[in-house]
């Protein structure tokens, strides 16, 4: 469906747009209510002609308190976090952040993680890292590990259990799927 | 300058776990400029990929990394433009937030680690373009007139409201990199598009398209090679160019190469010790033509 069907169901919810306010500012970063819609920041983004992100629509709808359609639509998932919207925006305002906030908001409320930072995700909370060093290919056929290529052993926190359970603590909203 | 204290490597989760070539050639080049530099234990994830779910994860991550740095009495030198950002910002939140500073190291003293602040992220990107800067790359062998096109990468350049290494719409490190090795820089158009490094992970076939032209863009002037500080931008332009050349329908052949792996060639470092092997892209192109 797309943002501007999902309007006509709207309804404003106030407690929600305080939240992502408070949190933008925590970020020291402007709230929406700065955005004049000058459209500068979807001139830029890299997702507008592909994927039909338009990250001044983002900016105005959150603004107008339309967070729960806004947490509801796939779009805020076509994102590339190139950093143009934030760069161009002439009032502090960075759509991208409001993106990222709206995405910790809708995977809080349930919505299914996307396949690739699930992954990374659980990986994370493992091992420290993304994925567990793996076997490589060259063009040549040839295979290869770090200690094949005598790199140093990959990192890893030392303290294994104190780590997840700290980074654990951060996650239970998403982890516990509320 | 941009970095005063002592330097420790901060490949990130790319270049430690598969792009095992930004690593390798970093860690040669770096030996071979004689910069020094020491490895951390216990360094983890910059936080990237949880920066969707929470941001108090991603500034957890950032920061134990920071305060490992702080352990050693150094910056952290990342070979990798995402986790550069990604751990300015936070350095930048960090300072901003009293109250998200203060959920921060109370997660860091179950792990038994203290942030102080101190410690900063600095960039490949800016060790080389010291090093060109200060003439140590003028005795290289060089690139005998190698047409170059650069590509920054999105996270290496914005956004400009804070420390990164180079201008965001005007850089030209890279290219004076180039040239210090006797390279020639192309210029492109297109040359601060994104790659869709971090795209790839949601929107896996728009991502190919924008990697795939990106390489046509830079094929299409005459570039011999791109070169590219970030270890996503070299998963997405050289491990996914035969991808990215099927789904944009042109025939792509390329090479990409990281940039210690350029500088390396230059410095007249060895095949193996750049990794060169790794590289998905035809690098052999490359090693023709400087013979
Ligand atoms: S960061 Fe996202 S919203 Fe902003 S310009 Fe880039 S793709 Fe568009
Ligand atoms: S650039 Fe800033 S002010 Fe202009 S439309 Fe985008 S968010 Fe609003």
């Amino acid at each position: 469906m797309a943002l501007v069907d999902l309007l006509t169901l709207a309804e404003e919810k106030p407690e929600l747009k305080s939240k992502v306010y408070r949190e933008l500012l925590e970020l020291g970063l402007s709230t929406p209510d700065y955005c004049y819609l000058c459209g500068r920041c979807s001139g830029g983004c890299t997702s507008m002609r592909l994927l039909e992100l338009k990250p001044h629509e983002i900016a105005a709808l959150a603004r107008d308190g339309f967070i729960e359609e806004l947490v509801g639509s796939e779009i805020i998932w076509a994102c590339a976090q190139c950093l143009q919207c934030r760069e161009r925006c002439p009032q502090g305002v960075s759509p991208v952040d409001i993106i990222l906030k709206l995405r910790s908001i809708a995977v809080s409320r349930g919505a299914e993680l996307p396949e690739e930072l699930s992954k990374m995700m659980m990986s994370i909370l493992d091992t420290g890292l993304i994925q567990e060093p793996r076997e490589v290919v060259g063009r040549s056929g040839r295979k290869y590990t770090r200690e094949a290529l005598r790199l140093p052993p990959a990192p890893r926190p030392k303290d294994m259990a104190a780590f997840s359970e700290a980074l654990m603590s951060t996650l239970e909203v998403v982890l516990g799927g509320v | 300058m941009g970095y005063e204290l002592e330097l420790v490597i901060y490949p990130g989760c790319l270049a430690s776990t598969e792009l095992y070539a930004c690593e390798l050639s970093a860690r040669r080049v770096l030996d071979a400029l004689e910069v020094p530099y020491r490895d951390a234990e216990g360094l983890s994830c910059c936080g990237m990929p949880v920066k969707s779910m929470s941001t108090l994860a991603w500034l957890y991550l950032s920061a134990r990394n920071l305060a490992l740095a702080e352990e050693h009495g150094g910056d952290l030198l990342t070979l990798c433009s995402v986790c550069d950002f990604h751990i300015s910002e936070a350095r930048r939140v960090l300072k901003h937030s009293r109250e998200l500073r203060a959920k921060v190291e109370e997660l860091l003293d179950q792990e038994g680690l203290r942030y102080a602040g101190r410690a900063r992220a600095v960039s490949m990107l800016a060790v080389l373009a010291e090093a060109a800067e200060s003439g140590k790359l003028a005795e290289s062998r060089g690139l005998s007139g190698l047409k170059v096109a650069a590509h920054y990468g999105c996270q290496t350049l914005r956004p400009s409201d804070m420390p990164r290494p180079d201008h965001p719409e005007a850089p030209g490190r890279l290219e004076a990199i180039v040239k210090a090795l006797g390279g020639e820089p192309v210029d492109y158009p297109e040359k601060l598009s994104c790659c869709g490094g971090i795209l790839v992970y949601t929107r896996r076939e728009a991502a190919l398209t924008l990697a795939g032209e990106k390489v046509a863009a830079a094929q299409e002037r005459g570039a011999d090679l791109i070169v590219t500080p970030c270890p996503h931008c070299m998963k997405m332009l050289d491990q996914s160019q035969k991808a990215a050349a099927g789904v944009v329908g042109k025939p792509l052949s390329t090479p990409v190469l990281y940039a210690t792996q350029l500088v390396g060639l230059a410095l007249g470092l060895s095949e193996e010790e750049l990794g060169l092997d790794l590289n998905s892209s035809p690098v052999e192109k490359v090693l023709e033509r400087l013979g």
